[in-house]
Parts: structure tokens; sequence; C-alpha cells
């Protein structure tokens, strides 16, 4: 059984990668009983949308 | 400033005040990507010359400014892709211990810690602009390792693929998604703790 933290490895390179079928199984198997991996799949999408927005608005903030 | 002459930019030239702001974001954000401030200018300079020449046909300065805000993306991507510099040195680079230590946040069966399980988040669409979220944002991005941060935003908000980003950087592909995968749990557990909390 995958752990959290590969679970969230997994979750994270979705972003960027196609997992392979075998991957997309244990992850489903252990994203569907474990909350905590449930909410960060949640929330990848929201980072992304943060830093587009911290990237796109006023702030007169200096780098 | 390059842009000034130009006659079709007699929209944009209305608000000298808006593009000075605007300026400023896009230097931010160029600099953020590129390091080098004089690329940065370069690129900002460029994409505002590009973009203002449409400037017109944009009704409004939220529409203008996401039109500039994508060329100065496509720019930054531009000089990214161009650039052969050979990357940082694997000397320099953190070490990072692929298999071995796990980050803090697991115990040492690679489960979450229950202080650091991520909770659940209230709505946060709205909040996403506000100059509080942006300021615990700031905060949160600055407190990764700088590497972690450069990586996280080329991907999410440049939009390089992987493989540019192994280009650029010198770094395998294994050691970006680690590098992204390090990147979003501490900028998450760091947007929990500091903004979506409530203390509750």
């Amino acid at each position: 059984m995958m752990n959290c933290h590969d679970a969230t490895f997994l979750l994270s390179q979705r972003r960027e990668r196609t997992l392979t079928f075998s991957e997309r199984m244990k992850l489903r198997l252990h994203v569907g009983m474990c909350r905590g991996c449930t909410n960060f799949e949640r929330q990848l999408p929201r980072l992304g949308d943060a830093a587009k927005a911290y990237a796109t608005n006023s702030e007169d903030k200096d780098v | 400033m390059a842009q000034s002459a130009s006659p079709e930019i007699a929209f944009a030239a209305a608000d000298p005040a808006f593009l000075a702001r605007v300026r400023i974001d896009m230097l931010r954000f160029a600099r953020l990507q590129l390091g080098h401030d004089d690329e940065a200018e370069d690129a900002v300079q460029e994409a505002l010359a590009g973009a203002l020449k449409n400037a017109a046909n944009f009704r409004g300065e939220a529409a203008l400014k996401t039109w500039i805000i994508a060329i100065l993306k496509n720019k930054v991507a531009d000089v990214l892709r161009q650039r052969q510099r050979r990357p940082t040195p694997v000397s320099q680079m953190q070490t990072l211990d692929q298999e071995g230590a796990l980050p803090a946040l697991f115990d040492r069966k690679g489960m979450w810690r229950d202080a650091d399980r991520p909770a659940r988040w209230e709505d946060p669409e709205a909040d996403l602009h506000s100059s509080q979220f942006l300021a615990v944002f700031d905060a949160c991005l600055n407190r990764l390792p700088p590497q972690q941060g450069r990586v996280f935003m080329m991907r999410e908000v440049v939009e390089l693929g992987t493989q540019e980003i192994c280009a650029e950087l010198g770094l395998s592909i294994s050691n970006v998604h680690v590098i992204l995968h390090r990147a979003r749990l501490a900028l998450r557990a760091c947007l929990q703790l500091h903004w979506f909390h409530e203390g509750a």
C-alpha cells in the first residue's frame, strides 16, 4: 500500500506528466482512503492559481 | 521609456500611472524568472512595446494588463529557452535526498504527521487577489529554498515544461519532480498555517 509521501509525489507529478495506469490505480486506492491526500489533491491547482495571482497582481512591493 | 513614440498607444498612454504600476509588476515577475536585472528590463521593455501596439483593442485596464502579462510570459519563456547558460553546477545545488530522508511532514512510514495533515480549505477563490493573501504568499514563497521557488514559478506561472526547466537549470527530470513536490508540500503547509487555518 502506497504511503502519503509517495501519493503526494504522484499527485504533484500529475501536473507535469501523465501517470501510468498502475500509478493511477495505486493512487486512487490510497487517496480514496486518505483524507489528508484528498485535501492535498484538491489544493494543488489552487497553489498554481495563487502563484499566477501573485505574479500578476498589483502590489507595490519590489522583488 | 521606449514605447513613448508610437501613435497606436494613445489609449494606454492616457494613464501613465497604470503603466507605471504594470511595469513594476512586470519587472518583479521577470526578475524572479530571469535572475538578471538587465535581461529582465529588456524583456519587460520588449513585452510592453509589443503589447501596446494592440492596446487600442482592449477596453479597460484589467484586460490590457492580462494581455501585457501574457506577452511578457512568452518573452520570458523565449529568453529562458534561448539561454544556453551552463546551469548551476551540481556542487552548488542543495543536495536532493531523493529517496532517503522524508520531508518532516511525514512520519517514518511516510504517512502525514497529525499536525501536518492537509485540512480542508474554506473557499479561497475570492481571496487570491487580496493584498493580505499576496503578502502571505510572498512570505511563504521566500521561505522556500531559492531554487525550489524558482522552479515552482517557472512551472506554474511561466508554464515551462519539465524538459525546458531541465535544460535551463541542468537538472534531471526526476530532480525537477522532486523539487516541485517539495515546493508544493512546503507552500501548501505554509499557506495552511498562515492563511487558511483561521486559528480553528
